[in-house]
């Protein structure tokens, strides 16, 4: 489990570093959303749970660390997607991909949302808002269609690496 | 014995004239198209046909392949001399431009009385509505927390904080940044602060201060993090609400945010 920990700690940090450099060029019009959602969502979703806890409060604190706005609000964003996922998963069947599709989209809404009380004031706030209000709703869209495959991804890749580590745990101790 | 002899003897005499005689014949009509020419003719050319049209497709296409082949050896390294070539324009068109940028650098740095250090621009914030970069000159370079940070156009931001070797940049166009300038030609004192990436609020200008668009803001250096006299932008938007002390005033940055590569860094 901890090997998976740190592998998700290692995709997220590659996550962030492409974030803050190639897929915030002009070239891509602000169309990429944050990447960590997919994976808060999937973290919350799988095992491993209570370090899937740890993972997320880590890539939160780097990205707040990373971030020119308030410091703690990417972390307490990626701990509410995580609980609120993890409450919905009670609820509703969290394999389908519709549901995946507007749980990513609403994640993503609701971080710009954040973001979005987090800097406003009674005249920079609107303006800012007007600014953003292209972008939000495309990066929406864009991380409802993309997330679910994000989500099988992220899956298989968890599939793979555990079958892996369990052949070789198997080999270890046949010796 | 004898008559045996004498028969063959007679025999080939015979052929010969009958060879002759026919030889005779056929010299008289030299052209003559006989049924059995036709007969033979439909038999074999077909299959001469045949044969002759194989035998030159392969010779063709024996010679075409080699041809092909040295033709495509001379195609592939006619490309890989096209890449390189294009590959080599680029980089020069590339250097071009960044010599361009810094010789722009540098006339600032001469127009600036400060002592200052070029940085590179490595990483840019995860979110559209902070508007931090990051540079790659920290502590160990002498970069520390409010210093000032410029460009060719004008003022990029401030610095908010600095590891060993890198720092993190506050840029004028976030709404968390605040400058203290004045208006070039009037001297109308105000506070530039950031809204959006095109433009940012001119805050404080009393309703009587002479401004027009266009109108270039300068810092004012009483803020004590800039320089006095560096560029922020020109003035593009002006509304004068019905009540209120102050004018509603935009101002539009001198530098393009979207392309920033290369700053300075004011050390004093």
């Amino acid at each position: 489990m901890m090997k998976v920990s740190c592998l998700y700690l290692m995709l997220g940090l590659s996550t962030i570093v492409a974030q803050t450099t190639i897929l915030r060029l002009p070239l891509f019009h602000g169309i990429f959303y944050d990447l960590l959602i997919p994976l808060v969502v999937f973290l919350s979703l799988n095992p491993p749970k209570r370090k899937g806890v740890l993972v997320v409060m880590i890539l939160g604190l780097i990205m707040d660390l990373l971030s020119g706005g308030i410091f703690g609000i990417y972390l307490s964003v990626y701990f509410w997607i995580f609980l609120l996922v993890k409450s919905l998963s009670r609820y509703f069947d969290v394999g389908d991909t519709i549901f995946q599709s507007v749980l990513i989209g609403v994640c993503v809404l609701g971080q710009h949302l954040m973001f979005c009380i987090s800097v406003a004031d009674p005249w920079n706030g609107a303006q800012l808002l007007a600014a953003q209000t292209g972008p939000v709703l495309l990066q929406t869209i864009f991380a409802a269609l993309t997330g679910p495959g994000i989500l099988m991804l992220l899956g298989r890749l968890q599939t793979r690496f555990q079958t892996r580590s369990s052949g070789a745990q198997r080999e270890m101790g046949s010796l | 014995m004898f008559s045996k002899r004498l028969a063959r003897i007679l025999c080939v005499i015979l052929f010969a004239l009958i060879s002759i005689v026919l030889l005779s014949i056929s010299a008289k009509h030299p052209h003559r198209y006989t049924i059995v020419d036709r007969v033979v003719m439909a038999g074999i050319v077909p299959f001469q046909e045949g044969v002759t049209r194989t035998m030159h497709f392969c010779v063709r296409m024996w010679d075409q392949y080699f041809y092909l082949v040295a033709v495509r050896e001379e195609c592939d390294r006619l490309k890989g001399m096209l890449a390189k070539a294009q590959m080599e324009k680029s980089r020069y068109l590339e250097s071009e431009l960044a010599c361009q940028r810094l010789r722009k650098l540098l006339e600032m740095k001469s127009e600036v009385p400060h002592r200052m250090l070029p940085a590179r621009v490595v990483g840019l914030d995860p979110s559209g509505w902070f508007k931090t970069v990051f540079v790659n000159r920290g502590t160990r370079d002498g970069v520390s927390k409010g210093m000032a940070v410029i460009a060719s156009g004008g003022i990029v931001g401030r610095i908010i904080g600095a590891s060993h070797r890198y720092a993190k940049v506050l840029l004028i166009i976030d709404r968390s940044s605040a400058i203290d300038a004045l208006v070039q030609r009037t001297r109308s004192r105000g506070i530039v602060e950031g809204v959006t990436s095109e433009s940012c609020r001119f805050k404080y200008i009393v309703r009587k201060a002479d401004i027009k668009i266009e109108d270039t803001v300068i810092s004012s250096g009483l803020d004590g993090l800039f320089p006095k006299g560096l560029r922020v932008g020109a003035i593009s938007e002006i509304s004068r609400p019905s009540s209120g002390l102050f004018q509603e005033v935009k101002v539009r940055p001198f530098v393009d945010f979207t392309r920033l590569e290369e700053v300075l860094i004011i050390l004093e």
